[in-house]
């Protein structure tokens, strides 16, 4: 008998409880007003990759044999941007050097001295931005673009062609002078960068632009 | 022939009492007073710093592996003052590899501070004000052949009123089992400008006449939110010269804000009423207070707007009819014989032209009568 009103007795209170727990969820839920928003933007994750073509230069190896004065020679390096990125491009072209006479083309005169053995023009798409003399060569930094600016390049496309014409002329050099037999190079190698964010303020000024990127292991580069 | 006479005497003594009495009572003002409820809303931007300043981010953004990105959330406070929170989730496209969380912002505003997945702004945002969450994330370093060639961002804001409601910045969870529903607000709406409230005041008058400068009782309440209390008073004067019963209802619209709206009625410090804005109790007459000769009232009415109350309620305006009546000493009639609109002075000629009519036939009949006697 007393087991049974000790049994109902906890029954009674496991209900209140029960009561209570439910009340103080209801009423601990608040309302107030509230507003919400939300905006979704889908982001491209680029990359900086470049190809230094010339689409000319290859199919032209026999007229390299063998070169006399006053030859022209197909040299038509461009490059091609194949990242995701729009581009600031550099070439570097180091045009090989000597002390050598060089006659005029009509052969009145000669003129002595260390030049350059290859006469050439630029490409006006392109704009100087850096010149160093080395013993063999004066190496030349370009910017695809004007001395002002860079041109941005934009993804899939391609530069003009760096020498004007796709072509550089062998000099008029006077012959016995140590260099027959001799392999000559004209090296090219062509860098890239990204557009946005090189700098905090964001420059596109190419000597800046190179400052950091000639300093930038990660710049893509290639070259031939 | 005496008996008749002072018959009629007394009919005419009472209708006169009766016209008297009718005429000192009638007195009558209506409030219209008008409740506004605020609204919330928020807005997101994101945007990004270039060269030409701060613009809005569009899809295909590019930006570099391992470099900084310019993304700046932006969060607008377009309804009355509020709390916000920022939540920041990326979603790449390689099946979340390289992942991107709200650790990989930079640059976060010291407004804000990151607790679990949400950013909140431990200061109120008022209405019209924008805050910058961060300035950008770190895109994660990804090898050329990783597949990673994008994501997708999506930032969402949440606001809740910041009147009534106080968050725990030193909890995990600040703002508590709070839900957040989309703003129930059209954007039109215009806060309305809360005037510096001129005492309420209303007399009665000798002609037992109410009259009061003030045409909405709610003016200085300004708009209203959930949790918000709202107090005002009105002081009654008699100056009728007679002992001056006061009644007070309610004409309400039925109208499901003015239905979650509570009312307390004091008339100097006691309680006359206290329950819901709209009530049927409050339909009828109900019997305020009796004000000396001289003497006042103070009539302190207090609104309040439960916290449970959710969007449904936001941005609404609402109308409540109180009229006020008054039955002077003497009078058996109440003024709640008199109606909004009534003409009082209409119904007194037609009721002193009843007594002119009552007493001019009382007089001919009682004149008839003794003519007939003296000739009978």
């Amino acid at each position: 008998m007393r087991k049974k009103q000790t049994g109902k007795r906890i029954g009674k209170a496991v209900l209140i409880t029960g009561a209570l727990a439910l009340i103080m969820a209801v009423g601990g839920a608040s309302a107030y007003f509230t507003a919400t928003d939300n905006k979704t933007n889908t982001w491209t994750v680029g990359n900086i990759d470049i190809q230094l073509e010339e689409p000319l230069y290859d199919d032209a190896a026999d007229e390299r044999d063998n070169i006399t004065p006053n030859k022209d020679l197909t040299k038509d390096p461009q490059v091609k941007n194949k990242g995701n990125n729009d581009a600031f491009v550099f070439l570097k072209v180091s045009i090989p050097k000597a002390d050598v006479k060089v006659a005029s083309q009509d052969g009145s005169s000669v003129s002595q001295g260390m030049q350059e053995l290859f006469d050439y023009t630029v490409d006006s798409g392109w704009a100087l931005v850096d010149k160093k003399e080395n013993a063999g060569s004066n190496a030349y930094v370009y910017v695809y673009g004007t001395s002002q600016k860079c041109a941005a390049l934009p993804a899939g496309q391609t530069t003009s062609v760096f020498f004007q014409d796709g072509t550089i002329t062998f000099k008029n050099i006077v012959e016995g002078q140590g260099l027959d037999g001799t392999s000559l190079e004209i090296p090219v190698e062509a860098f890239a960068i990204q557009t946005a964010d090189i700098t905090e303020a964001d420059t596109d000024v190419p000597a800046e632009v190179w400052s950091v990127l000639s300093g930038q292991a990660g710049a893509d580069e290639t070259g031939r | 022939m005496k008996k008749r006479i002072a018959a009629v005497l007394t009919v005419m003594a009472i209708t006169a009492a009766a016209c008297l009495t009718y005429a000192a009572t009638g007195g009558v003002k209506v409030f219209d007073n008008h409740i506004r409820t605020s609204d919330v809303q928020v807005q997101v931007q994101q945007l990004c710093e270039t060269s030409s300043g701060l613009k809005e981010i569009t899809d295909g953004s590019a930006c570099m592996p391992g470099e900084t990105c310019s993304y700046i959330p932006r969060v607008t406070v377009k309804g009355s003052a509020s709390y916000v929170r920022l939540r920041f989730q990326a979603e790449t496209n390689k099946g979340g590899k390289p992942e991107i969380s709200a650790r990989d912002v930079y640059g976060l505003n010291d407004r804000w501070v990151l607790k679990g997945s949400w950013f909140y702004c431990l200061d109120v945002i008022k209405r019209g004000e924008s805050s910058d969450v961060f300035e950008g994330i770190r895109v994660p370093q990804a090898g050329q052949d990783s597949g990673f060639t994008g994501f997708r961002t999506t930032v969402t804001a949440d606001a809740i009123q910041a009147e009534n409601f106080t968050p725990d910045f030193e909890r995990d969870d600040p703002w508590g089992p709070v839900t957040i529903q989309a703003s129930a607000a059209d954007g039109s709406a215009v806060s309305r400008t809360v005037s510096a409230a001129d005492r309420h005041v209303m007399k009665i008058n000798r002609d037992g006449a109410i009259v009061s400068d003030s045409e909405d009782l709610f003016a200085g309440f300004g708009d209203i939110l959930p949790g918000d209390i709202r107090t005002d008073s009105m002081t009654i004067r008699n100056d009728s010269g007679k002992k001056a019963e006061l009644l007070f209802r309610t004409d309400n619209q039925s109208s499901e804000l003015l239905g979650k709206v509570s009312l307390k009625l004091q008339c100097s410090g006691r309680t006359v009423y206290d329950g819901p804005l709209v009530s049927d109790t409050l339909k009828r007459p109900v019997s305020i207070a009796c004000i000396e000769p001289g003497g006042s009232v103070e009539f302190v009415y207090t609104l309040g707007f439960p916290e449970d109350s959710d969007n449904r309620y936001q941005d609404l305006g609402r109308q409540t009819r109180w009229i006020f009546e008054t039955k002077l000493a003497g009078s058996d009639e109440r003024g709640a014989a008199v109606r909004t609109g009534d003409a009082g002075w209409i119904k007194m000629i037609a009721a002193l032209a009843l007594c002119g009519a009552m007493i001019l036939m009382l007089v001919i009949i009682a004149l008839k009568r003794g003519k007939n006697e003296k000739n009978g």
